[in-house]
C-alpha cells in the first residue's frame, strides 16, 4: 500500500472513532435528559424529596437479600433500616456516615457527594452484616 | 486482502474471548475497601473495544519494515548519577530500607491490633508493595533488586562470613537451569491465593494481619534456606518470587542497571529478553489470569462461582472450606483460559510458512503479554491503590499498629473518595487497555519481523497475534463493564 494510502486510512480511521464516541457519548446525555424531562412534568412543581428506601434486618439478615440503591450524585440519599433486634451500629462505608446503638431503627439522609459503590452494614450480635449497597453514578 | 484478514482475525478473536468468559471465576471482596468502582458504562465499552480494533488496524497499516527493538540500545548514562544511584552507598541504604520494612510489617503482624483495615500490615503488603513496586519497576526499573531484604541479608552475612573465613560462603548446590522460574511461580500464585482466596473469605476465614506475617516469616526461612544452597544471586535471579514478577514488569522500564552501571535503553525493548528463562511465559499468563479472576469474580462470573459454591456447601463442606477450594479451582481455570487463548493464537501463527517449532514461537511471544498483564492490574486495582495509599499515608503510617499511636501527626486522617471521580476512574482503567494492547502488538509485531525476516510473512503471521491481543483487550473491557454491575 502507499504511503498516501495508509494515511488517508489512518485518518479515515480517527474520524470514524470521533464519529463514534460523540454517538455513543451522546445517545447516553440524551437518554439522561429525556428522563429527568420527564420527572419534572409528572411531578408538576419544585423536586420533591425522594421519599425513604426501607430496608428490613430480621434474624441477622436484610430481607429480600442485599438490594442496591441507585442515585445520580447530588441526589439525596434516604434510607431507613428496620430493625427486629439492636445493633452496635449501622453504617454507610464510604460517606462515613453511622448511626450508633439503634434499637428499632436507623435513618440516614445526606447529599450523595461521592460517586461510586458504597455497603450499607449493620454492626452487632451477627456480627458485620452487609444490608444494602448505595450506588452513585456520575452526574 | 490484508483488512480482510485482519477483519477475520478481530472475529476469531473476540468469539475466542467470548469462549473464555464462559469458562473462568468465583467471589471475594478485598478485605480492604469500603467502596467498589462502578462498571463502565455500555457506551464507554462499545466506544473502547471500536478503539481498540480501530488501533489495531492502524498499526498494521503504518507497519515498520524492519525489527526496531530487538537489538540493544541500552546506553549508559553519566557516571556520576549511576555512582551517587547505584553507588555502594546507595546500595546499603536502599537494603537497610528494605530490612526495617520487612521488619516493621512483622512487627505491626504479630503486636498490632487484629484489624485487617487499620492494621498497617495488609495495605502495605497487597497494595503499597504488590501494586505500587509493579508501577515503580515499570518507571524506574528493577528496584526491587536493590530493596530486596532478603537478599540485603543474605549479602550481609556472607560480608561477615567473607570477613571470617576469608572466602566466600560456598553454594553447595549448581541452580537447576532446566526448571527455570518455577520455584518463583509458585510462590508468585501463594501471594496471590493468600490475598484472593485465603483472604477472600470475609472477616471470619479472612486474612488477619498476623496470618500475614506469618506468611512473611515462612517465606523468609525458605528463601534463606534457598540462598543458603543455590547462591544469592543465582537464588534471586530464578527461585525468589518477588524478585522475578517485578523483574517482569521492570523489563518494560527505559532504565537499568548492568552490572553496577545505570543506563537508558529504548522503551519496551529491554521486555525482548523476556521468555529465554523456562517458565517465563506461564508467569505473565499467571498474573493475566490472576487479575481476571479478580474481576470476573466482581461480575461476569458472580452466578456460575456462586453455583460452584454451593455445591461445595451442599456436599457439606464449611462456607470457609467450601470457598477456598471453590476459590482455587476458578483461579486455575481463569489461568488456564488465558493460556488456552494465547496458544490458540500461537498454534495459528505456526500456520504460518517457515514458522519455527511451537514451542520456541510461545516462549519468543512470551514478552509480547507484559504490557497486557500491566494494563490489566492497573485496570482492575488503579482505585484501589489511589484510596488505600491515601491510608497508607495517613492513619497507617502514624499508627501502624492500630493501637491508638500518632506518630506523625496523621493518624487522624483518612480517605477521600472524591478525590478521584468515577469517570476519571473509567478513562484510567479504558486508557490502561488500550495503551497495553498498543504497546504488546508493538512488541509482537517487531517480533515477528526478527523471526520471519519478510514483511508479508510477519504480517500474515500477526494476524493471529492481533486475534490474541484483541481478544485479551475486549475480555478486560468486558470485565470491567461487568463489574460490580
Amino acid at each position: 500500500m502507499s504511503r498516501a494510502g495508509r494515511i488517508a486510512i489512518l485518518a479515515a480511521l480517527a474520524a470514524a472513532a470521533v464519529v463514534l464516541f460523540i454517538v455513543l457519548s451522546g445517545s447516553d446525555d440524551e437518554d439522561g435528559d429525556s428522563d429527568g424531562g420527564a420527572e419534572t412534568t409528572a411531578t408538576g412543581g419544585p423536586p420533591q424529596p425522594l421519599p425513604f428506601e426501607v430496608v428490613e434486618m430480621r434474624n441477622g439478615e436484610p430481607v429480600g437479600g442485599v438490594q442496591r440503591f441507585t442515585y445520580a450524585k447530588g441526589d439525596r440519599v434516604r434510607i431507613e433500616v428496620k430493625l427486629d433486634e439492636p445493633q452496635e451500629d449501622v453504617h454507610i462505608h464510604g460517606y462515613e456516615q453511622e448511626v450508633l446503638n439503634p434499637t428499632k431503627s436507623a435513618r440516614f439522609d445526606f447529599p450523595a457527594r461521592l460517586d461510586g459503590i458504597y455497603e450499607l452494614e449493620a454492626h452487632g450480635p451477627s456480627g458485620d452484616v452487609p444490608l444494602a449497597e448505595i450506588a452513585v453514578n456520575p452526574g | 486482502m490484508r483488512l480482510r484478514g485482519a477483519i477475520t482475525a478481530a472475529v476469531l478473536a473476540l468469539a475466542a474471548s467470548a469462549a473464555a468468559l464462559v469458562v473462568p471465576d468465583p467471589a471475594a471482596a478485598h478485605a480492604l475497601v469500603s467502596r467498589a468502582d462502578l462498571p463502565i458504562p455500555e457506551w464507554l465499552f462499545a466506544w473502547a473495544a471500536s478503539l481498540v480494533l480501530i488501533v489495531s488496524f492502524a498499526l498494521l497499516s503504518v507497519a515498520w519494515l524492519e525489527p526496531r527493538l530487538q537489538a540493544d540500545s541500552w546506553r549508559p548514562v553519566s557516571e556520576r548519577i549511576s555512582a551517587v544511584l547505584t553507588g555502594r552507598v546507595a546500595e546499603v541504604l536502599a537494603g537497610v530500607v528494605g530490612v526495617a520494612l520487612l521488619l516493621i510489617l512483622l512487627y505491626a503482624g504479630f503486636e498490632g491490633r487484629q484489624d485487617p483495615a487499620r492494621n498497617l500490615t495488609l495495605t502495605f503488603v497487597f497494595v503499597t508493595f504488590w501494586l505500587g513496586l509493579t508501577v515503580l519497576s515499570v518507571l524506574f526499573g528493577d528496584l526491587f533488586r536493590a530493596f530486596n531484604p532478603w537478599r540485603a541479608i543474605a549479602r550481609a552475612f556472607a560480608w561477615f562470613f567473607q570477613l571470617i573465613a576469608r572466602q566466600a560462603p560456598p553454594a553447595p548446590l549448581a541452580y537447576p537451569e532446566r526448571i527455570g522460574y518455577l520455584p518463583a511461580i509458585v510462590g508468585v500464585i501463594g501471594f496471590i491465593w493468600l490475598e484472593l482466596i485465603y483472604g477472600g473469605a470475609g472477616i471470619e476465614g479472612g486474612l488477619a494481619p498476623e496470618t500475614v506475617a506469618l506468611a512473611a516469616l515462612i517465606y523468609s526461612a525458605i528463601t534463606f534456606v534457598a540462598m543458603a544452597l543455590f547462591g544469592i544471586e543465582a537464588w534471586t535471579e530464578r527461585g525468589e518470587a518477588f524478585s522475578v514478577y517485578f523483574r517482569m514488569f521492570s523489563q518494560l522500564s527505559p532504565l537499568e542497571v548492568r552490572e553496577g552501571r545505570l543506563g537508558r535503553r529504548k522503551p519496551l525493548s529491554g521486555a525482548t529478553d523476556w521468555g529465554m528463562v523456562p517458565w517465563s511465559l506461564a508467569l505473565v499468563l499467571v498474573s493475566i489470569g490472576a487479575t481476571s479472576f479478580d474481576g470476573a469474580q466482581e461480575g461476569a462470573l458472580e452466578t456460575p462461582i456462586r453455583e460452584t459454591f454451593d455445591l461445595f456447601r451442599d456436599a457439606g463442606l464449611s462456607i470457609v472450606t467450601s470457598f477456598r477450594i471453590n476459590g482455587t479451582i476458578w483461579l486455575a481455570i481463569a489461568i488456564a483460559a488465558a493460556t488456552l487463548l494465547f496458544t490458540l493464537g500461537v498454534r495459528g501463527m505456526h500456520t504460518v510458512r517457515g514458522s519455527p517449532p511451537v514451542r520456541e514461537l510461545a516462549r519468543s511471544f512470551a514478552h509480547t503479554l507484559i504490557p497486557i498483564a500491566l494494563a490489566y492490574l492497573v485496570a482492575h486495582y488503579f482505585s484501589l491503590f489511589v484510596f488505600q495509599e491515601q491510608a497508607q499515608f495517613t492513619y497507617l503510617l502514624s499508627d501502624p499498629l492500630a493501637d491508638g499511636a500518632d506518630l506523625f501527626g496523621t493518624a487522624s486522617g483518612g480517605i477521600d473518595y472524591g478525590v478521584v471521580s468515577a469517570n476519571a476512574i473509567w478513562y484510567v482503567q479504558v486508557g490502561s487497555l488500550v495503551a497495553g494492547h498498543v504497546a504488546a502488538l508493538t512488541l509482537a509485531h517487531d517480533r515477528a519481523l526478527a523471526i520471519y525476516g519478510d514483511t508479508q510473512r510477519a504480517t500474515r503471521s500477526q494476524y493471529w497475534m492481533l486475534a490474541v491481543m484483541v481478544g485479551f483487550t475486549c475480555l478486560g473491557l468486558y470485565l470491567l463493564s461487568q463489574a460490580n454491575a
